[in-house]
């Protein structure tokens, strides 16, 4: 996993997951308070519907009192139910008390249960009903809902049964008020409570908070008495909604701080693993051959240090491969010594010999010497040829670079002037004041004219300008060939000091690495910056040393 | 002819494709015919020495539709519109047939009706009247009767023998002629308006100046009538026995029966029957004065009919018995047909407006419903595929007046009009 990964993740853990508990925290605790503060709401309606239906109920039974002593003192009536007269005053006869009583409904019944004056269903006289009275006086209370039939449609009814006489006849009085929706809404006095009538069984609680009132019912024709229920319910839709703002909230929280986190986790991780990777990517360029590398930082920080701590590594690399290659030349140079003194010895043996052999003669026979020197003449010739073509093939072996002091500025001009044609192209900008800098002049014009004619190259005839500028350094003289052509991609720019790698046609990919082991090998620099499009810029610092001659 | 094609044109297309369920099955209906109105009235109320002609002012028991004239659709209607157009000719509470805007009428050599027109009949713009203004006027309403019907002279219209004079004495068959406003049809009754039925009152003014003192209907808009007369109503119409009996005990008030006029049937789909002693209870049931119908079997009112077709279609929704809700006796004749289960057990009643029971009787789509009609509109007999048409109770209304007012004039139609 990448350090990059690995501190994505360390965030998320860090930001997002106090978060997250945090919110459900949040979100159970609002519920249990919620519900607990519904749950006292319902109850406390509960028990006030339970007070305001035994008022109702009293104050039924009062006005039913009521109607039963005005039916006692009621002639008309007496003459229509006992004696059959005025039929109309019977049949409204209850439609008038029932109105004049406030009441919903009023049926009066004589002792057989047939209904003789009915107020909400005025022509429903003579049906017989008889069970009603009875349910209603066996109900617990005295009080129950009933189902008040109507031409139209039934309605429910809280009612009460009371009775009277006449001439030793009794007759029951049942009446009540509707119990609908507007009955019910009156119960609730709480905007957000509701109160409804389920006379099916249990009531179901799905989403809301529930109370019941069970109240004596008659919900049939004939018993038994049964039960009906008065829901007091609390809907959790506002418990939901807030859930669901909360839950949305978070949600919208938990984004943007998780967009934050991870931005700022990117802009750590780019911060600190950019620089580690651009280093990484920098040292793995660097190798034996290629000690150049520059590790520069101005940063103060760890990764400055770093960097810093890589490039004084460098540096001693780069002076242990120097000294590296001066005992591997010495090395070199003691085998080659070596070899010649053995080559060289074989070829004098032959001549000691011949002078040895003559200086003998010489002492012991003076007048042979003539003749013997004539004899082993061709043999001291052929050893002097042997040496000389010793000679010339050693100086063929290695062109030993000489060090004298040289002038770059005159280099510079002489190589271009060297480019002929090209060098017209050639813009120079030279230092007036500069040291004499210490190196074979063949090698500095070689390098010279490689990297000059590697930047006319790139100019490839589009125009454009080649500047060659010298300047004074610290540590001698920089040389800066720079062109305004296609310049080169990093990767291009990777491969550039490679063996056998160009872009020119026909090119043998061995300039440019030439051109550092020249430089290297003058104990100088070499530097490149390019960019793609806008131009290269090689930088070649050689140490100083020694006056011009 | 053209007729013809479009119904050969139509079963030849019926044939090529499958046939829909018809929303409604036109069934033809037999000629039809009048019956005796049997009344126990004088038809005719003078309620004292007539005062010098003023402004008479009626209680009005609902709202007026211009729109509807000549044709009353209420009772409110039914006070108003006689007094503005006329019929041919009329019949009294009675059932005898008397002269409208026809002065005679007789039967000519070829067994037709010659229905000469009164002299000097005139239109309230005072243009007179032409039999062919009174085909015209039927061309209108009733197309059949136009074309059935000639012209003979400017005065005198013929009539096959086979039709009944007294159905001239129908609304529909009033004369009339368009409004150049489109407001008022032109009538050629006693009395004229154009004024608006919006603004409470209704003045109505005598066409020519003479006795006949104009008349102010006061819309009652739900005041008690009794309130009405101690308020100086002069005239009302009710079926309220309560303010029967209060007039009764008013010096200055006079009421009086004016006829056995409206009959009220059920039009159900179940197989049900009425026997007299049910009939009885139904009478026993309602406030108005009430009386079993004369007939178990009740015609079907052709105002409720649109053209010689009714409709009888699916029934849609669950069963329900419908009447008028603005129809109090309806509603408690309803209110015991639902006591009793008449129209099936535990089939409701619904009460609707007027227009609503008059859609649903036109779309043929009820199970039951209560209707009321006056007794001298015409009526078929029973045609097999209709709904059983039950007679129920018959009821009368009273015209209460303030003595001193103009002599009052009783049709078997329950309508009352000042006499000329």
């Amino acid at each position: 996993m990448t350090f990059r990964a690995r501190l994505l993740l360390g965030f998320v853990a860090v930001v997002l997951v106090p978060l997250a508990v945090f919110g459900l925290g949040i979100r159970r605790g609002i519920a249990s308070r919620l519900t607990a503060q519904y749950e006292r709401r319902v109850n406390g309606l509960v028990d006030v519907i339970r007070a305001d239906l035994a008022r109702r109920g009293a104050d039924v039974a009062a006005r039913l009192a009521a109607l039963r002593e005005a039916a006692v003192q009621d002639n008309r009536l007496r003459v229509a139910v006992l004696q059959g007269g005025e039929p109309p005053y019977l049949l409204d006869y209850a439609g008038n008390g029932m109105r004049l009583a406030g009441l919903s409904m009023l049926q009066i019944q004589d002792g057989d249960g047939r209904i003789v004056s009915s107020g909400h269903f005025r022509n429903e006289f003579d049906r017989r009903e008889p069970d009603l009275p009875r349910l209603l006086a066996a109900a617990p209370g005295g009080t129950a809902l009933v189902w008040a039939r109507t031409a139209e449609a039934p309605f429910l009814a809280l009612a009460r049964v009371d009775s009277f006489r006449l001439a030793g006849k009794r007759f029951a009085v049942v009446g009540g008020v509707v119990v609908d929706s507007l009955f019910l809404s009156r119960l609730a006095t709480d905007s957000e409570l509701v109160v409804s009538l389920d006379t099916s069984g249990l009531p179901d609680t799905t989403g809301r908070v529930v109370g019941v009132v069970l109240v004596p019912a008659v919900l049939a024709d004939s018993g038994p008495l049964g039960t009906a229920s008065i829901v007091v319910s609390h809907s959790l839709a506002g418990l939901e909604a807030l859930r669901h703002d909360v839950d949305a909230w978070f949600v919208a929280a938990l984004a943007v701080t998780a967009g934050i986190a991870l931005l700022l986790a990117w802009w750590l991780a780019a911060r600190i693993s950019g620089p580690l990777t651009a280093l990484a990517a920098q040292t793995a360029r660097v190798d034996m051959d290629r000690l150049d590398v520059a590790f520069a930082s101005q940063r103060a920080d760890e990764i400055g240090a770093l960097t810093r701590l890589l490039g004084a590594m460098t540096e001693r690399l780069r002076a242990g491969a120097a000294r590296l290659r001066e005992a591997e030349r010495r090395m070199a140079i003691g085998d080659l010594a070596r070899q010649v003194n053995h080559d060289i010895k074989n070829g004098l043996v032959p001549i000691r010999n011949v002078f040895r052999h003559l200086t003998q003669l010489a002492r012991e026979q003076p007048e042979a010497v003539g003749e013997v020197l004539v004899e082993r003449a061709g043999t001291v010739e052929s050893s002097i040829a042997y040496l000389e073509g010793l000679a010339g093939n050693y100086a063929r072996l290695y062109p030993q670079p000489s060090r004298e002091p040289c002038d770059v500025n005159a280099l510079v001009r002489e190589t271009v002037q060297r480019l002929g044609e090209r060098g017209r192209e050639v813009r120079l900008e030279l230092a007036g004041d500069l040291p004499a800098v210490s190196g074979d002049p063949l090698v500095l014009r070689r390098i010279l004219e490689n990297l000059a004619s590697n930047a006319l190259d790139a100019l490839d005839g589009a125009g454009g300008a080649v500047t060659v500028t010298t300047a004074r350094v610290a540590t001698g003289v920089r040389i800066i060939i720079a062109d305004t052509g296609a310049g080169m991609t990093k990767s291009q720019l990777d491969k550039a000091f490679d063996g056998f790698y160009t872009t020119k046609p026909g090119g043998t990919g061995l300039g440019l690495s030439i051109v550092r082991r020249l430089v290297l090998d003058a104990g100088g620099a070499l530097k490149v910056e390019t960019q793609p499009g806008k131009g290269t810029r090689v930088l070649v610092e050689l140490p100083g040393g020694g006056d011009v001659a | 002819m053209f007729v013809a094609v479009l119904i050969l044109l139509a079963l030849t297309l019926g044939a090529c494709r499958p046939a829909p369920a018809p929303a409604y099955r036109p069934v033809p209906l037999p000629p039809p015919i009048m019956m005796p109105v049997p009344s126990d009235t004088t038809c005719e109320l003078s309620p004292g020495a007539v005062t010098p002609a003023g402004t008479l002012l009626v209680a009005l028991p609902g709202p007026v539709d211009p729109a509807h004239a000549p044709v009353p659709s209420s009772d409110a209607e039914r006070l108003v519109f006689p007094q503005l157009y006329e019929t041919l000719v009329r019949v009294d509470c009675a059932g005898r047939l008397v002269p409208g805007l026809a002065r005679n009428w007789r039967v000519d050599s070829t067994g037709d009706w010659r229905v000469t027109l009164r002299d000097g009949a005139r239109f309230w713009d005072g243009a007179p009247v032409t039999a062919l203004d009174v085909i015209a006027s039927w061309r209108a309403r009733s197309p059949a009767w136009s074309q059935i019907s000639e012209a003979l002279s400017t005065s005198e219209v013929r009539l096959p023998a086979r039709m009944s004079l007294a159905m001239l004495a129908q609304w529909s068959l009033a004369v009339t002629k368009r409004a150049p406003d489109g407001g008022w049809p032109i009538g050629t009754g006693a009395y004229w308006t154009s004024g608006p039925v919006d603004t409470g009152t209704l003045i109505v003014r005598p066409v020519t100046q003479g006795p006949l003192p104009l008349l102010a209907f006061r819309a009652l808009s739900g005041t008690d009538p009794r309130d009405a007369l101690d308020q100086g109503v002069q005239l009302l119409v009710t079926d309220d026995p309560a303010v029967v009996a209060y007039a009764a005990t008013h010096p200055a008030l006079i009421a009086a029966p004016i006829a056995w006029s409206r009959r009220y049937a059920l039009v159900t789909r179940s197989d049900t029957s009425l026997d007299s002693l049910a009939r009885q209870d139904l009478a026993r049931a309602v406030h108005a004065e009430a009386r079993p119908a004369t007939s178990a079997l009740a015609c079907l009112w052709l105002g409720t009919l649109k053209g010689d077709q009714v409709a009888v279609g699916p029934v849609l929704g669950p069963k329900r018995l419908f009447y008028g809700r603005d129809d109090r006796t309806a509603h408690e004749l309803a209110e015991r047909l639902v006591a009793h289960g008449v129209v099936g057990a535990g089939v409701p009643a619904v009460g609707v407006s007027a227009e609503q029971l008059a859609a649903t009787i036109s779309a043929g789509n009820a199970w039951a419903f209560v209707v009321a009609w006056p007794q001298l509109d015409g009526c078929v007999a029973p045609v097999a595929g209709l709904p059983r048409a039950l007679g129920l109770i018959e009821t009368r209304t009273y015209v209460v007046a303030r003595r001193g007012i103009p002599r009052l004039l009783f049709d078997a139609d329950g309508t009352v009009r000042l006499a000329p």
